[in-house]
């Protein structure tokens, strides 16, 4: 008998240690490795869009055409695309973002209902 | 691995029966990554089933939260699509909302379930999430460099908890139901300590060690018998109330850490700790050594589980990566140049690897990091030299696999592996200058591209394409665009022509030389491993560890024209098939299987021996002395040599044996040979048999083992290579001129031989026979005075035979023999052994050969010869015999079924049969 009383003790101490634990581990831990998740994110991003590439090759001619027209169109034609991936960019950056505010705000909003609708009912 | 171990307890934990204080049962510590490590939680049952009822129970609410989560989701569908008034949401969806009756509540219900749905769902997030954590904190997070091992126990106290780790806590939960098992196996045993013996039996119910153990081909009736065997001689106590481990027991679980640790798994699992196992002294390591099982194989057939895993994870790795690598010709900057010139004589190899047609390459990490380096840092073009199979190609793909991951040094990252094929560029050129044209337009391609690392396979077939005009070699000119580093070549050789046709020429000169050796043993193993998945999948059977061991022994010692690992994959491939259609699908292969298909290749006795062939062995000289008489110590020194030889007790770098025989001519040497290569290779047509009285001139060297800058190689060489396990003979070893004999010298010391080529021909299956006559006339008087033999044979080796041979030539030799003259007794022996042959002729036409006792002493009387032996026998029975009976075939007057009987006087008598 004493070994399951010592069983429910055990397991019931341990889930609500885990449930205290929570929003320790929301803001802590789990907060840094969303922030973690959110850099890598923005890195894995910037990568994929070859923005260092391109903003390096600004001045180099496409497909190597060396002539004057064609460095010329390259340029434009190299600006319009860095212009276009910078604002994929930002586009993907802003997502992120948002990710990461609310999951810094949701737990917040939530308490925050529920308190208002149990004081409305 | 060290240990510190408790100066009062010796890592018993107990103390007079108490728990050591100075200890506090922990009896052991080892490092880890500058941690501590120390084995406590014992895994009592309450602990286990307080383990399991909290695992079950977090499953439980995981499953409720999510369920609760959905109905979140539902009620905020039901606020959104009902309660707000939305006039453009469908009506079957508003009613279908409305048919849910735990949804029926109203709107401020509904809002406060599902905020706390959301609520239920930061935690499930939090649940799994810290699980993980939980898992991945049981390993040091990173390698602590800088810190001062602990010399004894007392220094182990000053270190932070934080630095200390009980290797419990990274046990899956697989292990820890072992434990649980193991704890129970003691208690029923009546045994006062968790040994690693108690370990192993328990580890044997999980699938991973059945999984094992089975392709380690155990008979598991065997294994669990010893098992049993050695639990019961563990001394058994009454009353026992509390159970720990041993010390062994600790150690086994530290070390599985450490390996666990070492390879990044996220729990220690029974397989590690299997592997952790057989590193200790004691039961376990004697049973496995018991069954031929080595710490080796376990550590593999560890691997071959894991392999699969890591298969997968890097084609998930590589497929994720690959969709950012440009489809096209074109690099990701935009600055490359189209190649259409180029593309109709190459083949973009970062392309295919990119869709995946390229396997995975493995264990090439030193060979990757030297072509990097040097990429890197010379910046000069690299040439893969190594002989065909040993995975030159398959580095070449790894190569184009991370290029596509851009998993490369800088120099190469943005850029495609572009392989040139040689023999369309060459195809078709017909008119004059098209090749160099074709080369050279080529060249400015790759250049102005930029992008590209051009590759040639076995660039050798370059040197000597003459361009039409037949001035200007084809190498030359890519050597010169090399040299001014215009853009980066890769390419593989095979050591023979980059030595004849490369190294020191132009070509030569402009490239890194990077030598590609053979994998050693474990990584020829694992890379077999690697391959097994497909050949299982593919026919449907399975491969022991034995198999794969036995395909990389084997062919080490028997296949020398191929290499490793090409030469045992193709074993495996054939192997396959070969025990696919003999025993069907689902069979295990084993080593025996591999042994038969050598054998049978290589005709060479390989596999175990049976009772029936032990027997055959034991009674080696009454099987010889079928064919030849008397002559016992010969035939003798030849059984002893070939049960040495089956037995494996001979030296494996030195011909199976090198033998001398000495004797007159007729006395049954060369018989003796034939008999020999009949009983070990059985054939007596495996013999390589050379007159050495054609070698009597310095100059007949070449014909022996080829001439320098010739395409052919030797008699001997050539022969040898071709069949590698035969009965060599040199006949008359006496007239060869000494120079040719020091070539034997190696051959009979080393068992290998260089030819003309460069190739090294392998000897160490060979059995070496040189006959001679020299002393043959000291023999004869000898033997006639009735001097022993062993005492002729002492003066022959001092004295006689040392104009014709040197000391050291005669020092190689296992054994010297001398062949007696053949007695009138002998002959008459012999006279029968001839007319059984010619019987068995004459049985084939049907008829029965009889002779009387007076004729076969005639024939011997007429056949012996003092100075010629039994050569004139031959002559007497076939003038006498032969010679009559074929007329008599001819003129019909011989039939089937009549009887031929010889009789006294040279008589041939014929009884006819019955008419029918």
């Amino acid at each position: 008998m004493s070994l399951v009383i010592a069983l429910i003790k055990s397991i019931f101490l341990n889930t609500l240690g885990s449930i205290i634990y929570f929003p320790i581990w929301w803001y802590t831990q789990g907060l840094k490795k969303r922030f973690l998740g959110f850099t890598y994110g923005i890195g894995i991003l910037f990568h994929n869009l070859a923005l260092k590439i391109m903003f390096k090759h600004l001045f180099s001619p496409m497909f190597g055409e060396r002539s004057k027209m064609g460095r010329i169109i390259s340029f434009f034609m190299r600006l319009i695309l860095l212009v276009w991936r910078f604002f994929l960019f930002l586009l993907g950056t802003a997502g992120r973002l948002v990710l990461l505010i609310v999951w810094i705000v949701l737990p917040v909003i939530a308490v925050w209902q529920i308190i208002k609708v149990l004081i409305l009912i | 691995m060290d240990y510190i171990i408790c100066p009062k307890c010796q890592g018993k934990g107990i103390l007079e029966g108490k728990i050591c204080k100075t200890c506090s049962s922990l009896g052991i510590y080892t490092w880890f990554g500058g941690y501590l490590l120390f084995l406590k939680k014992a895994f009592s049952r309450s602990d286990t089933m307080a383990f399991q009822l909290g695992s079950l129970l977090r499953i439980i609410i995981n499953i409720l939260l999510f369920i609760f989560g959905l109905w979140g989701l539902l009620s905020l569908l039901k606020i959104i699509v009902v309660f707000s008034g939305f006039d453009i949401v469908p009506d079957f969806l508003r009613i279908w909302l409305n048919q849910w009756s735990y949804l029926n509540l109203d709107q401020k219900e509904l809002v406060l379930f599902f905020w706390f749905s959301v609520l239920g769902d930061c935690y499930l997030l939090y649940s799994i999430e810290h699980q993980q954590e939980e898992r991945q904190k049981n390993w040091p997070k990173s390698i602590r460099k800088t810190v001062e091992i602990p010399k004894d126990w007392l220094e182990t106290h000053r270190l932070a908890e934080k630095y200390k780790i009980d290797v419990a806590s990274a046990f899956s939960r697989e292990t820890i139901k072992l434990i649980q098992k193991a704890g129970a196996l003691a208690r029923k045993f009546k045994h006062q300590k968790i040994e690693p013996i108690h370990i192993f039996a328990a580890s044997l119910e999980f699938n991973d060690i059945v999984l094992a153990i089975n392709r380690l081909g155990i008979n598991w009736k065997n294994l669990k018998g010893k098992i049993s065997r050695s639990l019961t001689k563990i001394p058994a106590f009454k009353g026992i109330k509390s159970i720990s481990y041993s010390l062994e027991t600790k150690k086994v679980f530290l070390y599985a850490y450490h390996l666990a640790g070492s390879k990044n798994h996220l729990a220690l699992s029974p397989l590690v700790i299997l592997e952790s196992l057989v590193n200790f002294a004691g039961p376990v390591k004697e049973i496995f050594y018991d069954l031929e099982i080595e710490a080796d194989h376990i550590k593999n057939v560890c691997l071959w589980s894991q392999v699969y895993d890591q298969l997968i994870g890097e084609s998930r790795h590589f497929s994720k990566q690959a969709r950012f690598k440009p489809k096209g010709p074109i690099n990701r900057a935009y600055t490359a140049v189209a190649t259409p010139y180029l593309d109709t004589y190459s083949q973009d190899i970062t392309q295919l690897a990119r869709s995946g047609r390229l396997g995975i390459c493995m264990n090439r990490e030193k060979e990757m990091k030297e072509i990097f380096r040097n990429f890197e840092g010379v910046n000069k073009s690299v040439i893969l030299v190594g002989p065909p199979g040993v995975g030159k190609t398959t580095i070449i793909n790894g190569l184009a696999r991370r290029m596509v991951t851009e998993e490369v040094p800088k120099v190469l990252q943005d850029k495609r592996l572009v392989s040139l094929n040689l023999s369309s560029l060459i195809a078709g050129a017909s008119q004059p200058g098209e090749i160099e044209q074709r080369i050279r337009t080529i060249m400015s391609e790759v250049v102005r591209s930029g992008n590209i690392i051009l590759f040639i396979k076995d660039v050798h077939n370059m040197i000597g394409v003459k361009t039409t005009e037949g001035e200007l070699d084809v190498s030359e000119i890519l050597a010169d665009a090399l040299k001014n580093r215009l853009f980066l070549l890769l390419a593989t050789s095979i050591p023979q022509e980059y030595r004849r046709l490369i190294e020191g020429q132009a070509l030569g000169e402009a490239f890194q030389k990077i030598n590609i050796e053979e994998p050693d043993k474990n990584t020829t193993i694992q890379i077999l491993e690697l391959h097994t998945a497909s050949i299982e999948s593919r026919e449907k059977v399975y491969f022991s560890y034995g198999a794969l061991d036995g395909a990389f022994e084997l062919s080490t010692r028997y296949l020398h024209e191929h290499f490793l690992p090409a030469k045992a994959i193709n074993l495996l491939k054939e192997v396959a098939i070969a025990v696919k259609n003999k025993r069907g699908q689902k069979s295990m292969i084993k080593a025996e299987d591999v042994a038969e298909l050598i054998a049978e290749k290589t005709k060479i006795p390989v596999t175990k021996i049976t009772e029936k062939e032990s027997e055959k062995l034991l009674s080696l000289e009454v099987q010889i002395h079928r064919r030849l008489i008397d002559q016992n110590e010969a035939v003798e020194m030849v059984a002893s040599a070939l049960r040495r030889a089956r037995t494996e007790l001979r030296s494996a770098k030195r011909p199976i044996v090198n033998l001398l025989f000495l004797g007159p001519t007729g006395v049954g040497k060369t018989e003796l040979a034939k008999t020999v290569a009949e009983v070990y290779f059985g054939d007596e047509e495996m013999m390589i048999r050379l007159d050495m009285s054609e070698y009597q001139e310095k100059a007949s060297l070449g014909r022996l083992i080829g001439s320098p800058g010739g395409e052919k190689g030797g008699q001997l060489t050539e022969a040898v290579r071709r069949n590698p396990s035969a009965l060599l003979l040199l006949d008359e070893i006496e007239k060869a001129h000494p120079d040719i004999l020091n070539i034997f010298l190696q051959v009979m010391d080393d068992g290998r031989l260089t030819d003309a080529l460069g190739r090294t021909i392998d000897f160490t299956n060979v059995i070496l026979i040189s006959t001679s006559n020299a002393g043959t006339e000291f023999i004869q008087d000898e033997i006639r005075k009735g001097t022993p033999v062993a005492e002729i044979q002492e003066i022959l080796i001092r004295e006689k035979l040392k104009p014709y041979f040197r000391p050291e030539f005669l020092n190689r030799y296992d054994g010297v023999v001398v062949f007696k003259p053949l007695s009138q007794d002998d002959i008459r022996e012999i006279t029968k052994l001839f007319l059984k042959k010619l019987s068995k002729q004459l049985e084939d036409k049907g008829i029965i050969l009889k002779a009387t006792d007076d004729a076969i002493s005639e024939i011997a009387q007429a056949g012996f010869d003092p100075i010629f032996g039994a050569r004139p026998l031959r002559r007497v029975i076939q003038n006498q015999v032969n010679n009559v009976l074929a007329k008599y075939l001819l003129t019909g007057k011989l039939g089937r079924r009549d009887v031929v009987i010889l009789e006294k006087g040279g008589k041939i008598r014929i009884e006819k049969a019955e008419e029918l």
